[in-house]
């Protein structure tokens, strides 16, 4: 998928709720308490972090292509929502492949991993000790090293190829999608070619390059999950992440379940409230056993997501009017609330017509 | 001091690296460290520069501690020393994760060569361990950037006399650095607080590098200078020029020609650098069309061309930079294509990122009235650099000297610029002109000398025999195969 593709499919998400900052905090992955919620409401997971070192003008570009083509407009408040020609172009849509939240811009680490490994063996096959490594991060380098002492060990070259080979193959993507990715790889000889070359050879936007190249690692991560084989589990390890929390509200959980306040763990942390907050709307979004009657009246609850349900909306500042007795962080924390309780799985899809079914996602 | 060791550096040299001789210059540089003394030695790029720290530790024990201005060099430098085969060496930069870097703190005595950046230098606690250390010499690399008259001025490189003053028992230094006029030199001994050190100082001058000078009327004209001639001769070599954007358009020009070229500049990502460094280095790429983000620890031996597209801000950058050259000795050329124009080009980029006197003012003023820094730069609109010079001259001298600092600086910057035009202006042997910026004169002169001496490129560059047509896409399971060099089959 295009990188204008994907982003008019955001927007189909949050449409006419959001701005399109949104749409960029998303895609960097950034961890505050509002792009956590959005996600989440709004059902972003395969796009959170897909692309952590994007570019606000290359965003910006983006969004006044799709402008200009008439798919979005935006409202009077600045707010962002799909035109009919947007919805008949996201509806038209293929299925989303990418899976950001479970990796998280950790889809990078296998990649600097495996490229390394590549050179590595491909160098020492042809008798050469001494290269400049394709990545200059010594903790990649370490890493590689380390399973050069275990699972590399004793391995011969063909034992990579041939894993790289069949996993590939078994994740059923396109033959030119994989030369674009091969493309990459640097090995004795013959170096990888960057994205501008790579982008006069295919005639494909480096942007769009960069955008596949992710979707790329995460059905090949996402399938080798399924089917496992030796090296390349070992290079992937640790790349999916373990906890859907971010360190920090990590630590304030658990503070929390130690039987410390939002005051007291403030205070001991140094931390500001409102990061508390953001914490613990995370947690509320992410812990099944959230004690949300902690924090507001059952009846509250219940009218606050009646209300939301009625107005189809989530909107903080619509339910702060229809409220205001409830504090914005009690709205936030019920808001993340929503469709956790009652048995519900969490992920069914509150989606408004026109909105594409989002498929492939899991914490 | 052990006169045994002193008199045995032959045999150090060849228990430690197998090589039998020392280069020129290396064995006084090395024989001074391990006498315990302070030591400067300028030495020309491809002389064999990191020999000299390397080598006195194996006889003296303990620990190297080599402070160096640029992350991109430290990792390089660290690279090499592990493809040789030294596995007690680690880098404690801000590259490290801080799991890293707690496990480099943990194991700082295992440490042969410790690689760090003047900014760790001076945190407590990084500095209170390495105190606790067994330093047998710290080690300035680069250091003209310490020098405030140097092109490659690192303010931050200065925080390292604070930590050598901190001091109570201070390992002899060693400086090293490539280019150095006479006044980075005081710099280099004043600001390392060095006792009368030796000065171990050799002639910037590189035979086997023919130069050259061609005046141009301008951009266009150099552009069809550079495509007709590289039409005609073979590089490797590198243009260095003035911006991104001239990278990526000569760049494109060469390609549309079938010549392998590609820019290399700061703005693009990390792995893209290192995979052009990488076909560059393999042969894949001919030419590299760069902004002086690229040189410094790039080690390919056969570069045969430099060529400046642009009039560098001063001689030392401009050695340097043709230094690059030639430095498996083969015959090489440098060219500088000059036109009127680019003195201008030339002082507004050198001068962009030194901050007005009316600037440190306004910094000085907000910050009497408690503002942060970052927050005064960001009003200010300075560049991250230049935020760091004017916050090191204000601590130091306060506001008012602070802003006659930056007026000093501003026209020594220009001073250069000035003889560089001067330089690029005028009549005689290039070379001795060159070599006289730094008060040198040429040892003798080669035969292929200068375009002032009489100079023949088709005797020293090789003709370009075919053009080599770009390689397409490669499917993605002959790719693998190739890079592991399997068969199908297998
Ligand atoms: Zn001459």
């Amino acid at each position: 998928m295009s990188f204008d593709d994907i982003l008019l499919n955001i927007i189909s998400r949050i449409d006419g709720e959001r701005y399109k900052h949104a749409a960029f905090h998303l895609m960097k992955g950034k961890r505050s308490g509002q792009t956590l919620q959005d996600t989440e409401y709004y059902r972003l997971h395969p796009f959170f972090g897909m692309l952590p070192s994007l570019h606000a003008n290359d965003f910006d570009l983006a969004y006044r292509r799709l402008l200009a083509a008439g798919l979005i407009a935006e409202k009077e408040d600045g707010t962002v929502f799909l035109s009919a020609s947007g919805k008949t172009r996201a509806a038209s849509q293929g299925p989303v492949r990418l899976n950001g939240w479970s990796y998280r811009g950790m889809e990078r680490l296998f990649f600097a991993r495996l490229a390394l490994a590549v050179q590595t063996v491909s160098h020492l096959s042809a008798g050469d000790k001494s290269f400049m490594p394709v990545t200059a991060d010594p903790v990649v380098q370490r890493d590689v090293k380390r399973l050069f002492s275990t699972v590399l060990k004793g391995k011969k070259p063909g034992d990579l190829a041939w894993e790289m080979r069949s996993s590939l193959e078994a994740a059923g993507m396109e033959d030119d999608r994989l030369s674009r990715f091969a493309a990459r790889l640097t090995g004795k000889g013959m170096s990888g070619m960057t994205w501008y070359q790579l982008s006069e050879v295919t005639g494909i936007s480096e942007m769009d390059l960069k955008v596949e190249w992710v979707e790329t690692l995460h059905i090949w991560l996402d399938s080798l999950a399924k089917r496992p084989t030796p090296i390349l589990a070992a290079l992937a390890k640790g790349v999916k992440a373990e906890s859907p929390l971010t360190g920090s509200a990590k630590k304030t959980a658990e503070m929390y379940r130690a039987g410390l306040g939002m005051d007291d763990i403030a205070k001991q942390r140094n931390l500001k409230m409102s990061t508390i907050e953001d914490h613990f709307v995370e947690i509320a979004i992410n812990d099944p056993a959230f004690p949300i009657r902690d924090f507001a009246a059952p009846e509250d609850v219940k009218a606050v997501r009646d209300q939301a349900a009625r107005l189809a909306t989530r909107k903080l500042s619509v339910l702060k009017k229809a409220f205001p007795g409830l504090a914005y962080f009690q709205l936030r924390l019920i808001l993340a609330r929503i469709g956790k309780e009652e048995g519900a799985d969490g992920y069914d899809d509150h989606g408004k017509p026109g909105k594409p079914a989002e498929k492939g996602h899991r914490i | 001091m052990d006169t045994t060791i002193t008199e045995n550096l032959g045999s150090l040299l060849k228990r430690v690296t197998g090589f039998d001789e020392f280069r020129r210059g290396q064995e006084e540089v090395i024989r001074s460290v391990i006498q315990g003394r302070d030591t400067i030695a300028v030495l020309p790029t491809g002389a064999g520069k990191s020999l000299c720290y390397q080598l006195p530790v194996h006889a003296l024990g303990g620990t190297v501690l080599i402070v160096s201005p640029l992350l991109s060099l430290m990792e390089d430098q660290v690279a090499q020393l592990k493809m040789k085969g030294e596995k007690r060496v680690a880098a404690l930069n801000s590259f490290l994760a801080p799991k890293e870097r707690a496990e480099v703190l943990a194991n700082l005595g295992r440490y042969r060569f410790l690689f760090t950046s003047p900014e760790m230098l001076v945190q407590p606690h990084i500095s209170k361990r390495l105190k606790q250390l067994r330093i047998a010499y710290i080690v300035a690399d680069e250091a003209h950037c310490i020098s405030q008259w140097g092109f490659d001025f690192r303010p931050d490189y200065l925080r390292m006399r604070e930590w050598l003053a901190a001091l109570e028992d201070r390992p002899p230094v060693l400086a090293l650095t490539a280019t150095a006029s006479e006044k980075a030199i005081r710099d280099i001994a004043d600001y390392l607080l060095m006792r009368q050190p030796e000065l171990f100082i050799h002639t910037p001058d590189r035979p086997n590098i023919a130069m050259e000078l061609v005046r141009l009327a301008g951009r266009e004209e150099k552009t069809e200078w550079i495509l007709k001639n590289l039409l005609r001769w073979q590089g490797p070599g590198i243009i260095y020029v003035q911006s991104r954007k001239r990278a990526e358009e000569l760049a494109g020009h060469l390609r549309n020609r079938e010549i392998h070229a590609a820019a290399f500049h700061a703005g693009m990502e990390g792995e893209d650098r290192i995979l052009v460094q990488q076909q560059f280095l393999n042969g894949e790429l001919e030419w590299i069309c760069a902004t002086n983000a690229f040189g410094m620890g790039i080690n390919k031996p056969d570069i045969r061309w430099i060529i400046h597209d642009h009039l560098p801000s001063s001689a030392a950058q401009y050695i340097q930079e043709i230094g690059r050259a030639g430095r498996d000795g083969g015959q090489s050329l440098s060219t500088l294509l000059y036109s009127e124009g680019d003195a201008d080009t030339a002082a507004f980029i050198a001068t962009d990122d030194l901050p007005e006197p009316e600037t440190v003012h306004f910094i000085g003023k907000c910050l009497a009235e408690g503002m942060d820094i970052r927050e005064a730069g960001e009003l200010a609109g300075l560049s991250e650099t230049a935020l760091r010079v004017i916050s090191y001259w204000l601590d130091r001298l306060g506001t008012a000297q602070a802003a006659i600092q930056m007026d000093r600086l501003a026209k020594a910057k220009r001073e250069e610029i000035q003889s560089m035009v001067q330089f690029a202006e005028g009549a005689g042997c290039i070379r001795s002109r060159a070599l006289g910026l730094f008060g040198y004169s040429p040892t003798f002169r080669p035969a292929h000398c200068c375009s002032e001496c009489g100079l023949d490129p088709a005797q020293i560059l090789t003709v370009r025999t075919t053009a080599r047509n770009t390689a397409g896409l490669q499917g993605w399971r002959e790719r693998i195969n190739s890079l592991f060099g399997v068969s199908a089959e297998e």
